[in-house]
C-alpha cells in the first residue's frame, strides 16, 4: 500500500496534532534544510529516525539503530541458529576425503599393520626363546660369576671378619667368653650364612632375646643344627650371667656378704641359668613338633576348641614349663580370636543402634500417618455421610439439561455448597479415602463456579473493551462460551489460553492504541499485550483473534486480507 | 518546524513501514519496507547458520526530479 504525499501529510497531522497547513510548511522547511546541508557537504540527521546524506547525485538514508530495531520488533529474540545439517555436511564432506584414505590405509595397512601384528608374536616367541637362552647363559654365567663372586664375597667377608676380630678383640678385653664364640665361628669358616646371622644376632641379640626368644628360636631352629647351639649359647650365658650376677649381687649384699655363699649361689644361679637355657634348647628341640601346631594355631585363628584340645593333648606329653608356655600360647591364641569377637560385638552394637533408629522412625511415621488419617479420616467420613444424603438432589439436576431452569438449579446448587463448604474445606486433602462421593461433589461445585465466575467476569471485559456490547453477552452463558475463541468480536479472558495472530509489535502505546482502534473498527478482536524486554523497554504487541489451537489460527489468518495481516506470526497469547 | 513535528515525522514513517506501507514524500523520496525472509548462510567455518527474518528500510531519493 502506497502512502503518497497527501496521505502522509494527513497522517502527520493526526499523529502530531498540528494543523495540515502547518505540517506542509514544516515539511517544506525540513526538505529545504536537508538540501542546504547537502549543499554544504553535510548529512542531515532526524533524531530517532536516521541520517540523510548525499553521495554524488544520490541521497542515502541510514536508519538509526532505534528505527531498525523497532522495525524488527516482530523478530525480537530471533538469533542466528547453527543448523545441525551444516555439521552433517561437513561430516559428509570429510568422509569423501577419508574415502580415498581408507583404500590407501587398507593397502598400507595390509603391508604395515598386519605384519606388525603377526610379527610381534613370532618376535615375542623368538625373543622369549632368545631370552630363555640368554637367561640360561646368564644363569650359567651367573653361576660362573657366582663362584667367583662367592670367592670375592668370602674375601670381603673375611676382611669384615678381620674388622670383627678387631671389634671382638676390643670386646675381649672386657668379656673373654666372646672369644669362644668367635673362635667357634672362625673354626667353622665354611658356611657363609652362619656369619651373617651372628652379625644380626650380635647387635640386636641381647635386647631381643628376652622378648622375641620364641620367634627367633623358631626361625633358628632350622639352622640350629647346622650352626650349633654353642655359638648362640655362650652369649646367652655371658649375658645372663652378667644380669644374674648384678641382680643377685645386689640381693646378696642385702642378705649376706659371704664370698662362699656368693660363689655357691652364683654357681647355683649359673646352673639355674644353664638349666633354663637347656630348657630353652630343649624347647628348641621339642618345638619342632609344636611349631607345626603353632603354625596351625596361627593359621586357624577362629577355631579355639581345636587349640584347647591340642593343648590338652600336649600337656600330657610336655613338661610343666612347656605347659606354661603352651598356656601362654593358648592365651595368645585365645586372645587373638577375641579381637574378631570384639569386632563381631562392636558391629552388632551399630546394627542395633541403626535398627532401633529405623524402628523408632518407622513407628513414629506410622503413628503420625495413621494418627493424621484417623483424625481427619474419621471426621470426613461422618461428614461425607451427611453430604451423601444431600448429594442426590445435586446429581439429578446435572443429568437434566441446565438451559431451561437455571436460576432454580443455581439456587439448589448454591444451597448445597453452603452445606458442603464447611465440610469440604478439610476433606479436600483426604479425597483419597472419601472416594467417589467427594469427586462427585467437586464436580458439582466445579459445574457451578465457572458459571458464576463468567457472570462476574464477562461484564468486566465488556466494560473495559466493548462497553456497548456488554449488555448482550451476559445473559446467556452458552453463547458466550461459543465466542470464547474467534477472530472477530471482543476479546475474552477465557480465550487468553489460546493462540493469536500477531500483526505488529510497537514501542509506543499511542501507536498500539491507534492500531487497536483501527482494527476493532474492522470488527477484529484485538489484543494488546505489554512485552517487557531488556533491550527495547516495554513493547506493545498488537494481535488479532483468539484461537483454541494453532491450526485454527492459521486457517483464520488465511481468510484475513493480506493488507491487514502483512507478515504475521501466530503465537500463544 | 518544531521538535514535535520531527518526532511525528519519524513516527509516522516508521509506523507505515512497520505496516508494510511505502511512504512517498514529495521533494525527498520514498521509504519502502523490504522484507528478507529467513535464509541459510554458510559461514567461513563451513557452519550452516539459519539467519532470522529481517525487515529493513529502503530509501529512494526523489531529489533529482
Amino acid at each position: 500500500m502506497l502512502i503518497d504525499n497527501e496521505k502522509f501529510i494527513a497522517l502527520l497531522a493526526d499523529n502530531s496534532g498540528i494543523e495540515k497547513e502547518k505540517v506542509e510548511k514544516y515539511l517544506e522547511e525540513l526538505i529545504n534544510e536537508m538540501k542546504a546541508s547537502f549543499d554544504e557537504g553535510e548529512g542531515y540527521e532526524v533524531e530517532g529516525f536516521g541520517i540523510f546524506s548525499k553521495l554524488g547525485s544520490n541521497i542515502l538514508f541510514i536508519p538509526s539503530d532505534e528505527l531498525e530495531t523497532e522495525v524488527n520488533y516482530k523478530y525480537v529474540g530471533m538469533e542466528p541458529i547453527e543448523l545441525p545439517g551444516g555439521a552433517q555436511q561437513q561430516e559428509t564432506e570429510s568422509p569423501e576425503e577419508e574415502e580415498e584414505n581408507p583404500i590407501q590405509g587398507i593397502l598400507d595397512g595390509g603391508e604395515t599393520e598386519e605384519p606388525e601384528e603377526y610379527e610381534d608374536p613370532f618376535a615375542e616367541l623368538f625373543n622369549e626363546a632368545e631370552e630363555h637362552e640368554k637367561a640360561g647363559q646368564e644363569q650359567t654365567e651367573k653361576g660362573d660369576l657366582s663362584e667367583e663372586e662367592i670367592e670375592a664375597v668370602v674375601e670381603e667377608e673375611i676382611e669384615s671378619e678381620d674388622t670383627e676380630e678387631i671389634i671382638s678383640e676390643e670386646t675381649e678385653k672386657e668379656e673373654e667368653p666372646l672369644e669362644d664364640s668367635l673362635k667357634d665361628i672362625f673354626g667353622s669358616d665354611e658356611p657363609e650364612e652362619e656369619e651373617a646371622e651372628p652379625k644380626e644376632d650380635e647387635i640386636p641379640g641381647p635386647e631381643k632375646w628376652g622378648i622375641d626368644a620364641h620367634k627367633e628360636e623358631e626361625h633358628e631352629g632350622a639352622f640350629s643344627g647346622l650352626l650349633g647351639d654353642n655359638a648362640d649359647e655362650p652369649e646367652l650365658i655371658d649375658e645372663d650371667d652378667i644380669f644374674a650376677t648384678e641382680e643377685e649381687i645386689t640381693a646378696e649384699e642385702e642378705l649376706s656378704e659371704t664370698d662362699e655363699g656368693l660363689q655357691q649361689e652364683e654357681d647355683e644361679t649359673e646352673e639355674i641359668d644353664f638349666s633354663a637355657l637347656e630348657d630353652d634348647t630343649s624347647d628348641e628341640d621339642f618345638e619342632d613338633p609344636f611349631e607345626s601346631l603353632e603354625e596351625e594355631q596361627e593359621e586357624d585363628f577362629v577355631p579355639v576348641v581345636t587349640n584347647v584340645s591340642s593343648g590338652k593333648a600336649s600337656k600330657t606329653e610336655v613338661d610343666e614349663d612347656q605347659k606354661e608356655e603352651q598356656e601362654e600360647k593358648t592365651e595368645k591364641t585365645s586372645r587373638t580370636p577375641k579381637s574378631p569377637r570384639d569386632r563381631k560385638q562392636s558391629s552388632p552394637v551399630f546394627l542395633y543402634m541403626i535398627l532401633a533408629l529405623v524402628l523408632l522412625g518407622g513407628t513414629g511415621y506410622l503413628l503420625a500417618y495413621f494418627g493424621v488419617v484417623n483424625i481427619e479420616g474419621i471426621t470426613p467420613s461422618s461428614a461425607s455421610t451427611q453430604v451423601a444424603q444431600n448429594t442426590p438432589p445435586v446429581t439429578q439436576p446435572e443429568s437434566t439439561p441446565p438451559q431451561t431452569s437455571q436460576p432454580e438449579e443455581e439456587q439448589q446448587i448454591r444451597d448445597v455448597p453452603e452445606i458442603e463448604a464447611n465440610s469440604e474445606n478439610t476433606p479436600d486433602e483426604a479425597e483419597e479415602n472419601t472416594g467417589n462421593i467427594s469427586e462427585s461433589e467437586s464436580e458439582a461445585t466445579d459445574d457451578v463456579t465457572p458459571q458464576d465466575r463468567e457472570n462476574d467476569i464477562a461484564p468486566l471485559v465488556a466494560d473495559e473493551k466493548a462497553p456497548g456490547d456488554g449488555g448482550i453477552i451476559s445473559p446467556v452463558n452458552i453463547q458466550e462460551q461459543a465466542e470464547v475463541y474467534g477472530l472477530k468480536g471482543t476479546a475474552t479472558e477465557a480465550g487468553n489460553n489460546g493462540y493469536t495472530i500477531v500483526l505488529y509489535t510497537l514501542s509506543r502505546k499511542s501507536g498500539a492504541d491507534a492500531q487497536f482502534e483501527k482494527l476493532s473498527k474492522d470488527g477484529f478482536r484485538v489484543i494488546i499485550k505489554e512485552n517487557p524486554s531488556q533491550e527495547f523497554g516495554v513493547l506493545y504487541r498488537v494481535s488479532i483473534g483468539q484461537f483454541e489451537s494453532l491450526a485454527d489460527a492459521a486457517i483464520a489468518a488465511e481468510k484475513v486480507d493480506s493488507e491487514i495481516l502483512g507478515n504475521y506470526i501466530i503465537t500463544k497469547i | 518546524m518544531t521538535n514535535d513535528f520531527l518526532k511525528a515525522f519519524g513516527l509516522t514513517i516508521r509506523d507505515q513501514i512497520i505496516m508494510k506501507n511505502s511512504v512517498e514524500i514529495k521533494g525527498l523520496g520514498t521509504f519502502k519496507a523490504e522484507h528478507t525472509s529467513q535464509q541459510q548462510e554458510r559461514k567461513g567455518d563451513g557452519k550452516l547458520v539459519m539467519l532470522p527474518p529481517k525487515d529493513s528500510i529502503e530509501f529512494k531519493a526523489d531529489m533529482g526530479e
